[in-house]
This record gives structure tokens, sequence and C-alpha cells, in this order.
């Protein structure tokens, strides 16, 4: 399914885990964070996104490929 | 008026950072130690938000202090304090904190989402013939979390005996409704991606989505 998409997707996806760890894990030491994303998982939005973007593309491609 | 740090992640002492690494905004690194601890931190210029940049120069500072027998542990992002902080905090637990670089020393952290292929669980997707509107939705919502429930047991076992600690997080909604973290000792990495991509391949209808390296951040908290 997103054999073509795999390496955007999978970049943009390392890319959301990294942001999901560096602002929401990691220790809390002064007890005062400026940024709190606490029960928002951004990977989850991320991954709805790309595979959306999947989805849209792939009908594009079969809407196109319908036309010729 | 003392000026504020930025806090990047706490080391063994005599742990200095690099001179080639910077911190936020291009910022010179520099250690705190007390207690036997030293923290990474930089000088705070400006107030500074979540901005991608922002985020990456964070992880690249923790990623710096990785070696092969130290792995420090990684701070939040988004914590500042004066030197007579920082130092008053380490040292209200030096043994915690140590403990955890105990813990954390020589391993690695990985990530596993079993990822669903198929659409996302929402009422659309899933339609119900007319005669009994509520339930064929709810057979399949069950079917679905039995699956992702045995998806994260798989993983589990697979790599059971090749972590040094895992933490699963469940109950997001979505095409990835599980996530696995593990922390790995360096000798087992190999081991243990042989043993995720053993069980990839046996469960062709569940792709599992693979990350780090990281420094420890699931573990941290």
């Amino acid at each position: 399914m997103t054999e073509s998409a795999a390496p955007a997707g999978m970049q943009q996806l390392q890319l959301l885990e990294l942001v999901n760890r560096v602002l929401d894990r990691g220790a809390v030491i002064s007890g005062e964070v400026m940024i709190s994303i606490a029960g928002v998982d951004l990977v989850y939005v991320g991954l709805q996104l790309v595979l959306t973007s999947v989805e849209t593309a792939r009908e594009r491609h079969i809407t196109a490929t319908g036309d010729e | 008026m003392s000026e504020r740090l930025w806090l990047y992640c706490v080391t063994p002492a005599a742990h200095p950072p690099p001179s080639d690494v910077s911190g936020i905004g291009g910022a010179p690194l520099h250690a705190i130690d007390e207690g036997g601890l030293s923290v990474w931190v930089s000088t705070v210029a400006r107030s500074e938000g979540p901005a991608l940049r922002s985020i990456q120069s964070h992880n690249r500072v923790v990623e710096a202090a990785l070696t092969d027998t130290v792995t420090p542990v990684p701070l939040r992002f988004g914590q500042t304090a004066t030197e007579a902080e920082l130092r008053a905090m380490l040292l209200a637990d030096p043994a915690g904190w140590k403990q955890r670089l105990a813990d954390f020393a020589g391993a690695l952290e990985f990530g596993v989402r079993p990822l669903r292929t198929d659409r996302p669980m929402t009422a659309q997707n899933v339609r119900p013939p007319d005669a009994f509107p509520g339930r064929q939705f709810l057979t399949e919502l069950a079917r679905r979390e039995r699956e992702a429930s045995n998806a994260t047991a798989a993983v589990h076992d697979a790599v059971a005996g090749l972590v040094r600690m895992e933490r699963i997080v469940t109950g997001t909604r979505g095409p990835a409704s599980t996530s696995l973290s593990h922390l790995v000792a360096r000798e087992r990495v190999a081991d243990y991606r042989h043993a995720l991509r053993q069980l990839d391949e046996r469960m062709p209808d569940l792709q599992l989505m693979t990350s780090g390296p990281w420094p420890p951040w699931s573990f941290a908290a």
C-alpha cells in the first residue's frame, strides 16, 4: 500500500516520533515545563495525515489512470 | 539577576559536552557539576518555543552525551533554571539520578508501533447493515482491539529476553493504537532488530513501524 510513499512517509513519522519524545517524555527536573502535550499522541495525528495523503495520492492516481 | 540556563540532560560527573556541538539558538554548551552529577546546559538568550529546529537541537545535544558507556538521562524540552536552582534540584535526589544513570548505562531506546494498514475505525468506515445498526460496529471494534492487543503481545514476546526495560502506551485510537518503547543494551541491538524483522515476516497483515536508536526518553520520566 505504501510502496511509493514509504520513504517520505517514514521520514515524517520518524520526525513525529522525535517530537513526541522530546516534548512529552524525558525527565522533569524543575517541576515546571514550558510545554506540555500530555495526553495528545502526536504520532497518531501525524499518521492520520500521512495515511490520508497516501490514500488521496492513490485515489488521484486511479482517477488519472481511469481518464486515460 | 542570575541568567537562566536551558537544561538538556543529566550525566555522570566529568562528562563535559564536546566543543563542536552547540545548543538551542547556537548557544555554547557547558556543564554544571553537583553531587557527583553533571547537567548539560546553555544560556537562554530569549524564550524558546517548540519550533522544530529547537526540538531537534535539544535532541542533538542529548545524543551528543551518548557514548559506549554513558547514557544520559534526557530532560524534557522546555525547562530552565538559574545555576543555584539547578544545584538545589540535583542535591534534592542525587541517588535517584545516579540509579537512573546506572540503569541506562550502555543502552539505547528503540520504538515499535504495530501499524494497522486498513482504514481507521470510524462509523463511516464500518457500515452496519440496516437490521443491526449497532452490533456489527461493536463486533468490528472488539475484533480490532483484540488484534491490536495480540500484536502488542507478539512484539513483547519476540523481544522479551533482549530488552532491559519496556514501556507500553496503549489506548490511542487510530492506525497505530499502541506504542512500545524498549531499552536495549548495545550488545543486544543486532539480535533485537533481527527478532523484530522475523516477527514482521511472520505477521504479513501487520506492519511494524520501528524507530531509534534514541536516548532513553521514554524511561526517564
